[in-house]
C-alpha cells in the first residue's frame, strides 16, 4: 500500500516535471494575407512538426519547455526560420508571413511538400495544385475538372465533357464541394468545362475513395473545392480573355477582412462548335463567385468568418420554335465561421443553401416544361481535438435538408410529377493515431441518425485507413469504408450528351446505393522531389439505381436495384522540382454492373489509360506543357445486323403487317470496344511585367496530331463521328 | 532534362502521327430471323385474315439498313399457328408491294384464314425456317370491354343536353375490374363518319373528335394504360361545325353515326408498341434501346389486338342545327 502510494508520487513528480507546452499559428502569405494550407511546420532538430489545415492553421502538441527555431516551408515561398520559446503547459502562438519566391508562385497557392509528421493516413487525398490546373493544356479555358482526369482512375468518357468518373463508378457518385455546400450540377454546358473558376480557387482535395467519416452522401469520391479568401493588403484585380469567355476578379482589403469578387461570361460560342463537331452551339453561361472573410479580433481573436456565395447560369436558346431551349442554375450562399479554442480545439461551423434549378422548354411543342428543383439547406459542426500524444479527434454532427422535385411529360403527353423531402443527420467521430513514428491509423465511424429516403442505407458507416512507414522511403498504406448515396440523377447511362439530368431522392419503392471501398498502396519516396505511389483497390457497390431496361410500359418501374463492382491498379510517378513538374500515371481498371441477373460493362469502363503530363519552367517569363493521353476505346454495344419492322400503328389505322421500316439489331450491350484513344496536347505561355503590372499571353493547341478519336458512329450515315480534333486557341491574362 | 524531354516529346508525337485505326461497329450474326404478326380480332366475328412476315437479319455496307435492295424475306418456311390448340398452317402468298423504293413489287408472306380469335384465346405459332432454325412466340388475346358511359343518348349523340352537375364531359369507362390486366394500352378514336355531295358522287369523310382543347389545339385521346377516356361535349360541337368549315353549302353534308373504337393491345403488342415509339418512359430517353420481342429464336413480335366498336347513332335534331342533312 505504500509502496504503491510512493510509486503514485513520483509518476505524478515525473508527468509534472515533463507537462509539455503547445505551439501554434497561422501561416499566411505576406503578400496577400491568403492562409497557405498544407504548410509544413518543424521544430528545428526534433521531430516535433504538423502540417496547417485548410484555413493555414498549424498546431504542435506536447512539446518539451524550451527554446526552439520553427522552420516553415512551402513550395514557392522562402523557408523561414522563427525562434519559440514553448513554456510548460502554454501555448505559445506563432503567426508567420511567408514571402513568396517570386510573384508568380502566388498561383501555386496549396502546394504542400511531404509532411514531416506521419499524417500519411491522408494517402487517400490528393492535393490538386492551381500549378497542376493551369499546366493541364487547356482548350480555350483552364479547366478543374480536365486536371482531376489526369490521375489515374479518374476517366472521362469523351473529349467534350468534363464529367469525370472515378474508378468505375458513375458520374452522379461524385461529391461537388464548394466550401462545404453542395454543387449539384458542377458543369456548364454540355459539361465542357466545370462551373468554377480555377481562379477563385485556393486548395482542392480530391479523395478517390476511402474518404474519411467527415464525409458522406456519394459513394466514389469527394472534390472539396475552397475558394481563395482575397487579397487582405491590397486591392487587386484580374482581367482574363481567352476564345471562350471572358472573366475579371476584384479582390483587396476590408477592415479586419478581405474580400474576392470573381466572375465569367461566355461570349465566343464558334469554339463551341468545334467541341459538338461543328454543330450549332447556341450556349451561353456565367458564373459568379463572391467570398468575404472576416476576423475581428475585436471581438474574438481566435474567430474567422467566411461568407460565400456562387451562382451560375447556364442557356442553351435556339431561337428556334421547334427546338428545345435549356436553362440551368446553381445558387449557393453561406457562412463558415472558424475557431480556435483554448484548448487544443478547432472548429469550423457552417451553414448553406445550394438551389438547382434545370429546365427544358419545348417551346413551339404542346408538351409542358421538364423541370426539376433541388433544394438543399447544410449545417455542419465539425470539430479537431488535438492531444499531447499527437493524436487527432475529429467528430461533428452534419445536417441536410433536401426537397427535390421533378416534372416531366413523356412523348405521350403524360403529366408526371415526382416532390420528395428528405432529412439527413449524421454524426461522425474520426480518431487519428499520429503518437507512432512509423504508424499512422484512422479510426472511424459516420452514424446516420435519420435517413434521406424512405428505406434507408445501413445506420453506421465504419471507415479505416492505415499507413506505415516500413522505411524512411518507402510506405504502406490500405483503407476499408463502407458509404451510402440516397440521391441520384436520372441520366441514361446511354446517353452521349446530356444536358438535363435531374437530381432526385431515391424512389421508395428502392433500397439506397451503398459502396464498400477496399485499397491497400505503397508509395516510395525516391528522391524528395521524386515519387512513385501504386494502389489497388476493390470497389463492390450494392442497390445502384438505375434505368429498368425492361420498361416499356408506363406502369413498369423507371429504376431498379442493381449491382456494380470495380476494382483495379493505379501507379503515379511524380516529379516535382521548382522548374519542373513531370507525372505518368497508369491505370488498369474493371467496372461492371449486374441487372437483373445480366452483367454488362457501364461505358465508362475504361481497362487502361496512361497519361504522361510534362510542365517547365522555361526562363524568361516563359512557361510549357505537353500532356499526352493513351486509353483503351470506350466500350460499345455492336450492331449484328438489321431487320425490316412493321410499323405497327393502331393510331394512323395500320394494324396489319403494312409498311415497314429498317432498324438495328443489337448485340450484347457495350461488348466491344473502339479503337484505342490518344491525344497530345501542348500549351506555352509568357509573362511580362509592365509597370506593376503583369501580363500573360497564352496559346494552347488540342490534339497537336489531330487524332480522329471516334465519339460515335452517325446510325444514319454510318459515319464515324470524331471527339475534338486540331484545336488551336490564345488567352490573355491581365493582373493589375 | 529539357533534352530528353523535348526528345521524348518528339518520339510520342512521330509515333502518334497518321494513326488512325480502321473500326466498323457491326459484329453481323448470320442465321438470324424476324417474325412478325398481330393477330386482330373484333367484337365481330367471323372469318378473318392473319397474315406474318417473315424475313431474314440482313447486312449491308456501312450503318444504314435504308441501302438494302435485296429482300430479305424467307420463302419456303413452314409456320404453323394455334389457336386454343387448334392448329393452322399458314401458307406462302404474295401480294403488291405499296413501296418499291427498296425492293420489287411483289411482297411475300404467309397467310391464313381463321375465324376470329374470341377473348382471352390462346395464340401460339411456330416457324420452321428451311434452314431447320425454329422462331416460336405465344400470347392470348384481351378481353372483350363492355363500355360505360355516364350520359345516355336515347335520342342520338348530341353535345346539348342537360349536364350532370359537376360532370361537364362525357366519360367513358372500359375497366373491367374482375379480373385487371396490367400494361394492355388502349388506343380510342371517337369519329364522325361522313359523306359529301359532290355532282352525283358521295365522297365518304372521317371527323376525329378531340377529347378536348390546349388553346385552339385539338388535342386528341392518349395511348395509354388508362381505362377510362373523358371527353368534352364541345368538342362534338367543334368537330361539328370542322367537318365543313369554310363550305358554305353544307347540306351536300350528311351524317347519322358516330363510332368509337377502343384497341386493347396484348401485352407483347403494349410492350413493341412502346419500344418502337420511344418508349413510354417517364424521364428518360435511351439509345441503343432495341425493339421488345417475344420471339425465340430470332426477333419480332407475335401479338394479338382486340378491336372494340361502338356505333352511336346521331341525333337527327342536333345534325340538323349545323345545316347538314341527317341520313
Amino acid at each position: 500500500m505504500l509502496l504503491g502510494a510512493a510509486s503514485t508520487t513520483v509518476l505524478s513528480q515525473a508527468s509534472s516535471r515533463l507537462s509539455p507546452g503547445r505551439v501554434r499559428g497561422t501561416i499566411t502569405d505576406s503578400t496577400t494575407g491568403q492562409p497557405l494550407a498544407y504548410t509544413n511546420v518543424l521544430l528545428k532538430g526534433t521531430q516535433f512538426g504538423g502540417v496547417t489545415n485548410s484555413e493555414g492553421f498549424y498546431h504542435i502538441a506536447a512539446v518539451p519547455p524550451g527554446n526552439y527555431v520553427l522552420v516553415i516551408s512551402h513550395l514557392g515561398y522562402e523557408t523561414r526560420s522563427v525562434p519559440v520559446s514553448v513554456w510548460e503547459d502554454l501555448i505559445t502562438t506563432a503567426d508567420v508571413l511567408l514571402i513568396p519566391t517570386e510573384i508568380k508562385a502566388q498561383e501555386m497557392i496549396v502546394q504542400g511538400e511531404r509532411p514531416r509528421h506521419l499524417d500519411d493516413s491522408n494517402l487517400k487525398m490528393a492535393k490538386i495544385t492551381a500549378q497542376e490546373v493551369s499546366m493541364v493544356p487547356a482548350g480555350a479555358e483552364a479547366d478543374i475538372f480536365r486536371t482531376l482526369q489526369t490521375s489515374p482512375g479518374v476517366g472521362a468518357t469523351s473529349d467534350v465533357s468534363a464529367r469525370y468518373y472515378v474508378r468505375g463508378g458513375a458520374s452522379d457518385q461524385n461529391l461537388v464541394l464548394l466550401n462545404g455546400a453542395t454543387v449539384y450540377s458542377p458543369f456548364h454546358t454540355l459539361g465542357i468545362f466545370s462551373v468554377v473558376d480555377p481562379e477563385a480557387v485556393s486548395l482542392l482535395e480530391f479523395y478517390k475513395g476511402g474518404f474519411p467519416p467527415s464525409y458522406g452522401g456519394r459513394l466514389s469520391s469527394i472534390l472539396n473545392i475552397v475558394t481563395r479568401d482575397g487579397n487582405r493588403n491590397k486591392l487587386e484585380g484580374i482581367a482574363s480573355a481567352s476564345l471562350l469567355s471572358g472573366k475579371a476578379a476584384v479582390e483587396g482589403p476590408i477592415p479586419d477582412g478581405s474580400f474576392l469578387v470573381t466572375g465569367r461570361k461566355s461570349w465566343y460560342s464558334d469554339i463551341m462548335k468545334k467541341y459538338l463537331g461543328n454543330q450549332d452551339a447556341p450556349f451561353d453561361f456565367y458564373d459568379l463567385t463572391w467570398k468575404l472573410s472576416y476576423a475581428p479580433p475585436a471581438i474574438d481573436k481566435n474567430s474567422k468568418f467566411a461568407f460565400h456565395g456562387f451562382l451560375s447560369g447556364d442557356q442553351v436558346l435556339h431561337h428556334d420554335p421547334s427546338q428545345e431551349d435549356y436553362l440551368i442554375h446553381n445558387t449557393i450562399v453561406g457562412m463558415n465561421w472558424h475557431k480556435i479554442w483554448s484548448n487544443p480545439l478547432y472548429s469550423m461551423v457552417s451553414v448553406s443553401y445550394s438551389g438547382f434549378d434545370a429546365e427544358v422548354r419545348p417551346n413551339e411543342s404542346a408538351a409542358k416544361p421538364r423541370k426539376n428543383r433541388v433544394t438543399d439547406v447544410t449545417a455542419n459542426w465539425d470539430f479537431t481535438y488535438l492531444y499531447d500524444t499527437r493524436d487527432e479527434l475529429n467528430f461533428g454532427l452534419q445536417s441536410q435538408f433536401i426537397g427535390t422535385s421533378l416534372a416531366l411529360e413523356n412523348v405521350y403527353g403524360n403529366r408526371f410529377s415526382f416532390d420528395q423531402r428528405g432529412v439527413d443527420v449524421s454524426a461522425y467521430a474520426d480518431y487519428r493515431f499520429y503518437r507512432w513514428d512509423r504508424v499512422s491509423l484512422s479510426v472511424g465511424i459516420r452514424f446516420k441518425w435519420v435517413a434521406i429516403s424512405e428505406i434507408r442505407p445501413i445506420l453506421f458507416e465504419p471507415r479505416f485507413s492505415l499507413t506505415w512507414k516500413a522505411l524512411p522511403w518507402f510506405s504502406l498504406n490500405g483503407a476499408a469504408g463502407i458509404y451510402s448515396q440516397e440521391m441520384l440523377t436520372l441520366a441514361d447511362e446511354g446517353e452521349l450528351i446530356s444536358i438535363f439530368e435531374p437530381w432526385i431522392i431515391v424512389p421508395d419503392y428502392l433500397n439506397s446505393a451503398l459502396a464498400y471501398h477496399l485499397s491497400v498502396g505503397a508509395k516510395l519516396d525516391w528522391l524528395n522531389i521524386l515519387s512513385t505511389e501504386i494502389e489497388a483497390y476493390y470497389k463492390p457497390i450494392s442497390n445502384l439505381a438505375v434505368s429498368n431496361p425492361n420498361k416499356y410500359l408506363p406502369t413498369d418501374r423507371d429504376l431498379i436495384n442493381a449491382d456494380g463492382l470495380s476494382y483495379g491498379l493505379e501507379v503515379l510517378t511524380q516529379y516535382q522540382s521548382v522548374e519542373t513538374f513531370a507525372r505518368l500515371s497508369y491505370a488498369l481498371s474493371w467496372a461492371s454492373t449486374t441487372i437483373l441477373g445480366q452483367t454488362v460493362i457501364p461505358r465508362y469502363d475504361v481497362r487502361h489509360a496512361l497519361g504522361i503530363l510534362v510542365g517547365r519552367d522555361l526562363g524568361g517569363g516563359w512557361e510549357g506543357s505537353v500532356s499526352w493521353t493513351l486509353r483503351s476505346g470506350m466500350p460499345l454495344t455492336p450492331v449484328i445486323g438489321f431487320y425490316d419492322q412493321v410499323q405497327f400503328d393502331p393510331a394512323q389505322g395500320v394494324y396489319d403487317t403494312g409498311p415497314q421500316t429498317p432498324v438495328t439489331v443489337w448485340g450484347a450491350h457495350n461488348s466491344i470496344r473502339l479503337p484505342l484513344y490518344h491525344r497530345m496536347d501542348v500549351s506555352v505561355s509568357r509573362e511580362f511585367r509592365l509597370a506593376g503590372t503583369s501580363l500573360k499571353l497564352g496559346a494552347s493547341i488540342l490534339n497537336l496530331y489531330d487524332q480522329k478519336n471516334i465519339f460515335y458512329f452517325d446510325r444514319v450515315t454510318g459515319k464515324p463521328v470524331y471527339m475534338l480534333r486540331f484545336l488551336p486557341s490564345i488567352s490573355v491574362r491581365v493582373q493589375l | 532534362m529539357r533534352r530528353g524531354g523535348t526528345i521524348a516529346a518528339a518520339v510520342i508525337l512521330l509515333l502518334a502521327v497518321g494513326c488512325e485505326q480502321p473500326f466498323s461497329p457491326k459484329r453481323f450474326v448470320g442465321d438470324q430471323y424476324a417474325l412478325q404478326c398481330f393477330i386482330g380480332t373484333q367484337s365481330a366475328k367471323g372469318p378473318t385474315s392473319q397474315s406474318v412476315l417473315l424475313g431474314r437479319v440482313y447486312d449491308v455496307d456501312g450503318l444504314d439498313p435504308a441501302v438494302n435492295t435485296e429482300d430479305p424475306a424467307v420463302r419456303g418456311a413452314e409456320i404453323s399457328l394455334s389457336i386454343n390448340g387448334t392448329v393452322k398452317t399458314m401458307k406462302e402468298a404474295t401480294r403488291t408491294r405499296s413501296d418499291t423504293s427498296r425492293y420489287g413489287p411483289v411482297e411475300h408472306y404467309y397467310t391464313t384464314s381463321i375465324t376470329s380469335p374470341a377473348q382471352r384465346e390462346q395464340l401460339s405459332i411456330v416457324a420452321k425456317m428451311p434452314d431447320g432454325h425454329v422462331l416460336s412466340a405465344q400470347t392470348r388475346v384481351p378481353r372483350e370491354r363492355s363500355i360505360v358511359s355516364n350520359y345516355e343518348f336515347p335520342q342520338g349523340l348530341t353535345a346539348r343536353i342537360t349536364r350532370q352537375p359537376g360532370e361537364p364531359d362525357w366519360n367513358l369507362t372500359w375497366e373491367d375490374d374482375k379480373e385487371p390486366e396490367e400494361g394492355h394500352l388502349f388506343i380510342v378514336q371517337l369519329r364522325i363518319d361522313y359523306t359529301k355531295q359532290e355532282g352525283s358522287n358521295e365522297i365518304p369523310g372521317v371527323m376525329v373528335v378531340p377529347v378536348t382543347y390546349a388553346g385552339s389545339q385539338p388535342v386528341y385521346p392518349p395511348i395509354s394504360t388508362r381505362t377510362s377516356c373523358p371527353i368534352e361535349f364541345r368538342c362534338l360541337d367543334s368537330a361539328m361545325v370542322s367537318i365543313a368549315a369554310g363550305d358554305s353549302d353544307k347540306a351536300a353534308y350528311s351524317m347519322h353515326m358516330a363510332t368509337l373504337e377502343i384497341l386493347e393491345l396484348d401485352l407483347p403488342l403494349s410492350k413493341y408498341f412502346s419500344s418502337t415509339r420511344g418508349s413510354l418512359d417517364q424521364f428518360s430517353i435511351r439509345v441503343n434501346q432495341a425493339a421488345y420481342t417475344n420471339v425465340s429464336g430470332g426477333v419480332g413480335v407475335f401479338g394479338s389486338y382486340f378491336l372494340n366498336r361502338l356505333y352511336y347513332p346521331l341525333n337527327s335534331i342536333y345534325v340538323k342545327s349545323f345545316g347538314y342533312r341527317f341520313r
